[in-house]
């Protein structure tokens, strides 16, 4: 699968540069480039990314500026023509830290450096069937076996367990892709997790007292994901 | 393999571009429509004695000299950039960007000149 990232570079040639490598890249997947880090944050508020090519210096808001601006922190790589802001950089836990003109080997070498990363953080995430989720202040762990189903509620979803609920700010896609094959988007508005359904009936299904609409679309998916006698 | 211009560092290039031939000229036609124009307007910013814009613009392109393998002229615009803004009287900054500016005509040529001979290898 390729990585989507986006590149925020306000310099038009290093922008370009940039443009054509990750476009070279087979393990990426460039959505966008921003010539300004304002429009990537309007851009980042709704849509999720694995990694950012990150400018240091920018009118307006710096690349710094950005990342502290970020609920959810992807993969970043820093690029800038100073080498001074290394240790603000690694402040950031930025994936690398890279020196404009960006050579070609040098590029490589990050996009493995991402990779790798990305490698060991989807083991870990697999292996784990867990998310942690921002809840006043504090990060609550949630198994995936205490997850009943998830609304999506305009910029925000809201995760419905049998004691309480979270509302985060993050996308249906990204939480379908992230929570793997034991959830199923069934509707627009609903992702549920398929072993917590009680019965379905019609365009209908029930989890905890709860009726879920079923979108005609997504009713075949769910059928042939059901163990039906 | 394409071979540049002696003018041009052409190891730099290669280096930074691995070779690929359109990303060069993606490079060098953003190097005329982009850095050439800002050159240029940086003369109407000394003679109307804006030197804080100056030393702007010369950071702001500066980079772009050796993204085009003209790596000779970065250390000349650095220079030029510090002397801007540093507070320069008039006439000296004026001199130093004449100066320059010959090597920056004469790059302009040579990068308008590459950029033919590349559409015609490729």
């Amino acid at each position: 699968m390729k990585l989507r990232c986006i590149i925020v570079e306000d310099e038009v040639m290093a922008r370009k540069s940039l443009q054509r490598l990750c476009e070279q890249h087979e393990s990426l997947d460039l959505v966008s480039v921003f010539e300004n880090a304002e429009d990537a944050l309007v851009f980042l508020s709704t849509e999720k990314v694995d990694v950012i090519w990150l400018d240091v210096e920018m009118p307006g808001l710096s690349g710094f500026d950005l990342l502290e601006n970020l609920t959810t922190i992807p993969q970043v790589v820093m690029t800038t023509t100073k080498t001074e802001y290394a240790f603000d950089a690694y402040q950031y836990q930025v994936t690398d830290y890279l020196k404009k003109p960006i050579m070609l080997p040098r590029f490589k070498m990050a996009v493995d450096k991402i990779l790798e990363l990305n490698a060991r953080k989807t083991t870990v995430s697999t292996q784990r069937q867990e998310i942690y989720v921002k809840s006043e202040g504090r990060y609550i762990r949630l198994p995936y076996s205490d997850i009943l189903y998830i609304e999506n509620i305009g910029d925000y979803v809201k995760i419905f367990t049998h004691d309480n609920s979270y509302i985060i700010h993050t996308t249906m896609k990204y939480l379908e892709e992230k929570l793997g094959g034991q959830f199923l988007r069934v509707h627009r508005s609903f992702i549920v997790h398929l072993d917590k359904i009680v019965d379905i009936e019609e365009n209908n299904l029930v989890i905890a007292k709860k009726v879920i609409p079923i979108s005609r679309a997504n009713k075949p998916e769910l059928m042939n994901r059901l163990n039906m006698l | 393999m394409f071979e540049f211009n002696a003018h041009l560092d052409a190891d730099y290039i290669n280096e930074i571009y691995g070779g690929d031939l359109t990303i060069v000229q993606i490079m060098f036609s953003s190097f005329l429509e982009e850095s050439i124009p800002v050159w240029n307007e940086m003369y109407d910013k000394i003679i109307s004695k804006n030197y804080a814009e100056v030393g702007r613009l010369a950071h702001q392109i500066k980079p772009s000299f050796s993204m085009v393998g003209l790596t000779f002229l970065h250390p000349k615009i650095q220079a030029f950039e510090t002397f801007a803004k540093s507070g320069p009287a008039h006439g000296e900054l004026l001199t130093q960007y004449q100066q320059i500016a010959v090597d920056v005509n004469h790059a302009k040529l040579v990068i308008e000149e590459e950029l033919k001979r590349m559409e015609d290898y490729v």
